[in-house]
This record gives structure tokens, C-alpha cells and sequence, in this order.
């Protein structure tokens, strides 16, 4: 990992619970694994996601400073959830596209996960299987 | 026979000596402007080098790995947005078949009220109708377009049209360039069984048996002109997975023609100071937005299983709008449903009982593209106030469909009407006015129009034939011709005008094969 996938990874992970919400029925969430691979998206593209996906986690954690007096990690998850729910009913634009935003990449890399897959009846490797035996070739 | 190129098979790696090639004709880009013109001229006889700036996949690289194929396939790893209230999400596709290795696949012809628009508002009067429907003709033949077969069209499509066909709106199973399509659901991601006609299976590989020679991972920086004509091509190897640079490379060619897309094509113009004695390169700018209606039934869609896109109601095209279904994988639609916490994990835990229907305008707003420090690129677009209410309309319409069908719940993911669990929430969506602010999730999958085609040099950027008004021998095959947005999927159409470019870059040619013989200086494509 880069230096600045490193750093993305480190100062979302706390957001990873929160954003994803209640989970039931699904496997565990691999905190670290979805940090890292958000990291590993929002660093892949152009800089300018970069500067805004970090720098609205970073307004998240300072939301959280000024609304709940508490940094965000020290919040329970429910006091976490209640915050970032709150903000995305908000009346205004850019408070309701934060966590929105923010949730974007965490979101999805897990349910990219082969196992949450699953769950929702998406079993990418019978789908795969089934692929190879009905490879279309074409002689024009 | 020509050779499909890559970084592997040219041993890049290795190399650091500037590859210099020449050839009849240059083309920049592999999609849908692109390949259909190197197969048409390579068809003819002359010599063809295309440069793609994207890597290039085999068929069997496709494996449902959605994420990974958006960082791979598309531009800026799927992350290209238009800045604007709201921010709306663009992407495009970088890869050797251009975007069309990873569309859906809907194959639709131009509207003739639209080629009618063109014809007399922007002066197009040359193209005609009946030359056109013979381009389609062949592109529907080559690419085996045929309506979606309902067997493997899905859930979702299947309860859109009953719902539909209760209102009484007219519609139906979309024509798609595939055969023998198993309705995998992944048409955006790479079809993994082949059976989507993209022109990474289709156009180019047949291209290169024909004689033409495509390098992936080239990416194109400079136009090389020679008193107000091309004369060809200079850029590098850039490897699409390390982004490792590579040698340089300089094209020698008769004719270049620009297929960079809406995005690549006015951007390499605008970096070069070409063609822009209008001042429009990179304006006018159109993407068709799109926002999401979600409806979430009592039994099980499972919407994997089935056609990315199949199903449509065309009902509403006089008025600009079109309804058409989409299905996504997991993290695809995880990805799309704006909500936050809890509101997004519940949505997501009924993955299996729901559908998608996308609401997409043909819209009056414009943009532009402006070239930003290194390679990068802003886009502008802001939504007007006409095409908001249209939007709203047609989330309405396609809600109204959604409860028809069956559905118990809608989501609009419009602020203040997030979800509808009955037909008073949609009479008091109808009732109110909605600002630009209320999309939470917009999105656009059709650039279009940055150098548009027009009679006036004055007011547009090439000539009805492709040709740039300014410089000789320079042509431009891609979306970024089009004077408006069409309304409709756009591949085809792009398509029939690079088959109808073809004809006038094959004319140039051969004029300028007769001035070379008469000055005595000749081309012909080598590595050396
Ligand atoms: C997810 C998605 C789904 C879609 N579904 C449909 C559909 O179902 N039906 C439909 O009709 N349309 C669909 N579209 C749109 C359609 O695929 C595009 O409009 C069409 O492919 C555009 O053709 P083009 O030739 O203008 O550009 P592209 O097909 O994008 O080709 C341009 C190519 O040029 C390359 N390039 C750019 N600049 C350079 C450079 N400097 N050097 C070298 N190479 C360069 C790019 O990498 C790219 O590969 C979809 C689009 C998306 C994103
Ligand atoms: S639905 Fe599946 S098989 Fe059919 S074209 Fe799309 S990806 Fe290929």
C-alpha cells in the first residue's frame, strides 16, 4: 500500500461500522479489509477524489467534535449511526451528501465480498462456472 | 493480418527505443467512433494503426468481479464526475473496445425526429436518412442485434413491462448487440461469455484480421500537422495496471482521425491548439442524466438473473424522456443507493426483491470539458431548471409504473420524497415543485457533443463529414460530433456516423495517394 492509501485506510476504519449500518444475517465486517480496499479505490482515481473523499471524512470526524462534543471514535456505534443519519436527512445539500459520500467506497468493497454476496443470493463463482461452459465464439 | 498489441506481447518493459510506425491512416481510441472505422479502411485496403489508451482484455478476464473491473475498464477507475448542483457521475471506459467493452449493450437507432433536428436546426442537410438506415443496416447485422429475449431478460424487466402494459404505455424488450446472451447481468463489468458485441470482440479483432494494427495502452498526446494539414500522431506507452511508462511513440500518417471519445477527443484538441477557431472545442457538452427508481416488490426479482438492460417504455420520447431498466450486482448497487447507515443496509438486506428502472432525459442543459494539470480534466455541467421538472416527471412515471407492477415500496432517492410506500406519496410528489438539490444520485453514460458537426466554421468544430473545419486531413469519428443529445443509447448511432466518416477518410485517401504519386512521397505502416 502507498503512503496515502495508508493514511486514507487509517482515518476512515472508524467510519466502516457506523456507515454500514445493521447488518443482519451478514458474515462479520472485516473493518480493516474494507479500509483498505476504499483506500486502494478512492487512491486509484483522480487526485481531486482523493482531496474530497479525505477531506469529507475529516469533516465527518470534526461534525462529530462540534455536534456530540466527543471525537467520532469515541462514540457508540448507535451514537455514531444516530450522526451520520441525521446528517444525510439534513435540509442542507452538502451536510446530506456527506456521509453519503463518504460511505460511497466502504460501501461498496463490502458488499463486493464474495460471503455478503452470497447472502443476498449472488454467488459469483457458480455464476463464473457457469460462464466458462456457455463461452460464445463467433466466426463472421 | 494485422497484430493486436500489447505491452506484453511488445515486451515494453524492456524497450526504451521510440517506436516510430507509419500508415495510412492513424485512428486514437478503440470504441464505438474507432473500431468500426479501422475495420471499414483496413476492409479497403489501406493501412490502419490504432492507439488505444486503455489495456487490453480477453473474455476470460471477466469474472464478475465488478470492482476490480471498474478500476481496470474505466476511465479514472469509474471515478469521472461533472461538477454541478447536483455533482452528477460520468463515467467512460479506457480500455481496447472503448466504452462499449463495458455498455449495456442496448442498441438503438437515432430518432428520426432527431436526425431530422440536426438536418434542418444545425444545418446537417447532407446526411440522409436513407444513407443512414444503410449503415445501421450493416452495424445490426455485423454486431447480431436482436431484441432481448424475454427467456433471459429477468425479473425486473418482466414486472417493468406488466406494469407498463397496465398504464397502457407503449413499450417493449430493447434491441441489444448480443448472441447467445445467458442474461449474466454484467454487461458494465466485461461480459464474461463473450456474447455481448462489443467492438473489443467484434469491430477490432476483425479489424486486425483485416490488416490493421492496434496498440493498447498508448496513450496519444500530440496531433503533428504540416501547413494546416496532419500528418500524424506522438505519445507513450503507458502500462494500464502498473502505470509504468513506456517508450515513446510517433505515428506517420495521411489521415488521423480522433476517436478519443467526448472527453479524450476536445481534450487532446484544446492541449494541442487545434481546430478551435470557434472557440467550441470542449463546450456544448451533453451526458443524457439519469436517476434511479427503485422498487421494492413482495416476491423475489432476484435481479442478477437476467439482462443488464432489456426493457424499456418509449412512450415519452416526444417529451425527451426514456424509462429503461437496469439490473445491478451487489456492490454495484451498493454503490448507487444514496442512503446512509441503516437506511442503506436495509435496502441492501432486500437486494433479492428488488428492481431497477432508470429515468434518463434527452436533455436541453449543456457543459464542458476543460483540460486540468497533469493529463487530468474538469468537467462542468450544471442541470437546468426545464430538465429538472422533466426529471421529476419521469420519476414519476416510472414510480407510477413500480406500483403498477406490484411493487410495496418506491425508492426515488429525491430529498423530501425519498421513498413511496403508496399512491398519496407519489400524489404529493406530483404536487411539488422540485429544485436540482433533490437528486441525491445523478448520473450521465452518454457523453456526447464537445466538437460538435455543423454547416458554420464559425459555430462548429468539424464539417458533416468529420473533418475539422481548420485542419486538413484531420478527422473526428466519436460522440463528440453530436450537435445536441439524442435521447436514446448512443452506440449504434455513433457507429453508423464512423461508417459514414469511413467513406470520406477512404475518399481522402485515395486524392491523397494521387498527390503523393505525383510528388513522389509514400506511406506504408512499419515498425521500426
Ligand atoms: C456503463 C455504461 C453503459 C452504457 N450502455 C450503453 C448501451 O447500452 N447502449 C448504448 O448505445 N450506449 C451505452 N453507453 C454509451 C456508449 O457505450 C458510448 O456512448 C460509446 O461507446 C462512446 O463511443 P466513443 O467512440 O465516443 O467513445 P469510447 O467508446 O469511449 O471510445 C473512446 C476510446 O478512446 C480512448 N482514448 C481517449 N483518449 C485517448 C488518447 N489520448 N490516446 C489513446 N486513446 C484514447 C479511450 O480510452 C477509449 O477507449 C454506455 C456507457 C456506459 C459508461
Ligand atoms: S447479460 Fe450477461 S451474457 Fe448477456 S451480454 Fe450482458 S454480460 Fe453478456
Amino acid at each position: 500500500m502507498t503512503t496515502r492509501e495508508k493514511l486514507y485506510a487509517r482515518t476512515i476504519a472508524p467510519l466502516v461500522p457506523s456507515t454500514l449500518g445493521t447488518l443482519d444475517g451478514f458474515p462479520e465486517i472485516e473493518v480493516r479489509r474494507v479500509a483498505e480496499e476504499s483506500a486502494r479505490y478512492v487512491c486509484g482515481g483522480p487526485p481531486e477524489v482523493f482531496i474530497v473523499s479525505y477531506g469529507g471524512v475529516l469533516l465527518l470526524k470534526l461534525l462529530a467534535l462540534l455536534t456530540c462534543r466527543k471525537p467520532f471514535k469515541s462514540l457508540t456505534l448507535d451514537e455514531q449511526k444516530a450522526m451520520l443519519q441525521k446528517s444525510s436527512e439534513s435540509r442542507f445539500m452538502a451536510l446530506r451528501m456527506l456521509p453519503i459520500l463518504v460511505g460511497l467506497p466502504i460501501k461498496t468493497m463490502f458488499y463486493n465480498q464474495d460471503d455478503v454476496c452470497r447472502v443476498l443470493g449472488y454467488d459469483r463463482e457458480s455464476l463464473i462456472e457457469d460462464a466458462r461452459q456457455h463461452q460464445v465464439s463467433i466466426d463472421r | 493480418m494485422g497484430t493486436l498489441h500489447t505491452w506484453e506481447n511488445l515486451e515494453l518493459t524492456r524497450r526504451s527505443k521510440p517506436l516510430e510506425l507509419s500508415a495510412d491512416v492513424v485512428i486514437i481510441g478503440s470504441g464505438a467512433g474507432g473500431a468500426p472505422m479501422a475495420h471499414e479502411l483496413a476492409s479497403e485496403g489501406h493501412s490502419v494503426v490504432v492507439l488505444e489508451q486503455g489495456g487490453y482484455f480477453p473474455t476470460e478476464s471477466f469474472q464478475f468481479d465488478c470492482t476490480e473491473s471498474v478500476r481496470q475498464l474505466y476511465l479514472n477507475s469509474g471515478l469521472t464526475f461533472a461538477i454541478g448542483v447536483p455533482t452528477v457521475l460520468c463515467p467512460v471506459g479506457k480500455t481496447v473496445g472503448g466504452t462499449t467493452t463495458i455498455n449495456q449493450g442496448t442498441a438503438l437507432r437515432i430518432p428520426r425526429q432527431v436526425l431530422q433536428e440536426w438536418r434542418v436546426g444545425d444545418g446537417l442537410k447532407e446526411i440522409d436518412p436513407e444513407e443512414m438506415s444503410l449503415y445501421y443496416t450493416a452495424i445490426e447485422e455485423f454486431l447480431f442485434v436482436k431484441k432481448a429475449d424475454p427467456e433471459v431478460a429477468g425479473n425486473n424487466a418482466r414486472k417493468f413491462l406488466e406494469g407498463a402494459g397496465r398504464l397502457g404505455l407503449q413499450g417493449g424488450y430493447l434491441p441489444r448487440n448480443a448472441k447467445d446472451c445467458e442474461g449474466y447481468g454484467v454487461c458494465s463489468f466485461g461480459c464474461p461469455s463473450g456474447a455481448k458485441q462489443s467492438m473489443n470482440v467484434s469491430y477490432i479483432p476483425e479489424a486486425v484480421k483485416k490488416g490493421a494494427d492496434v496498440y493498447a495502452d498508448c496513450k496519444v498526446t500530440r496531433i503533428l500537422t504540416e501547413n494546416g494539414r496532419a500528418v500524424g500522431v506522438e505519445g507513450f506507452f503507458k502500462k494500464h495496471d502498473t502505470r509504468q511508462k513506456g517508450p515513446a511513440v510517433r505515428v506517420s500518417a495521411k489521415v488521423v482521425v480522433l476517436a478519443g471519445g467526448t472527453i479524450g477527443t476536445p481534450l487532446l484538441l484544446l492541449r494541442n491548439k487545434l481546430a478551435n477557431s470557434s472557440g467550441e472545442v470542449g463546450w456544448n457538452y451533453r451526458l443524457h442524466p439519469v436517476t434511479q427508481v427503485i422498487p421494492i416488490f413482495d416476491e423475489r426479482i432476484d435481479p442478477h438473473k437476467g439482462i443488464s438492460q432489456s426493457a424499456w417504455v418509449d412512450e415519452f420520447l416526444a417529451e425527451r424522456i426514456s424509462l429503461e431498466t437496469t439490473v445491478l450486482p451487489p456492490d454495484m448497487l451498493a454503490m448507487a443507493i444514496p442512503a446512509a447507515c441503516d437506511n442503506h443496509s436495509e435496502v441492501m438486506s432486500l437486494y433479492p426483491y428488488t428492481g431497477l428502472i432508470g429515468c434518463m432525459l434527452r436533455e436541453t442543459s449543456k457543459g464542458r470539458i476543460v483540460p486540468g494539470p497533469r493529463h487530468g480534466f474538469y468537467v462542468f455541467y450544471q442541470i437546468n431548471w426545464e430538465d429538472v421538472r422533466r426529471m421529476k416527471l419521469a420519476n414519476v412515471i416510472a414510480s407510477e409504473i413500480a406500483f403498477a407492477a406490484g411493487a410495496k415500496r418506491v425508492l426515488t432517492f429525491m430529498a423530501g420524497h425519498n421513498e413511496l410506500r403508496s399512491l398519496q406519496d407519489l400524489k404529493r410528489l406530483k404536487s411539488e415543485k422540485v429544485s436540482s438539490r433533490q437528486f441525491m444520485a445523478m448520473s450521465g453514460w452518454h457523453p456526447m457533443g464537445t466538437c460538435r458537426m455543423g454547416d458554420d466554421p464559425e459555430t462548429s468544430v468539424v464539417r458533416h463529414t468529420g473533418e475539422t473545419w481548420d485542419v486538413e486531413n484531420l478527422f473526428i469519428s466519436d460522440a463528440s460530433v453530436f450537435p445536441t443529445s439524442i435521447g436514446v443509447n448512443p452506440q449504434l448511432t455513433i457507429m453508423a456516423f464512423s461508417l459514414r466518416c469511413a467513406g470520406f477518410v477512404d475518399e481522402k485517401l485515395v486524392g491523397e495517394t494521387d498527390r503523393q504519386e505525383q510528388t513522389g512521397t509514400g506511406i506504408s505502416t512499419a515498425i521500426a
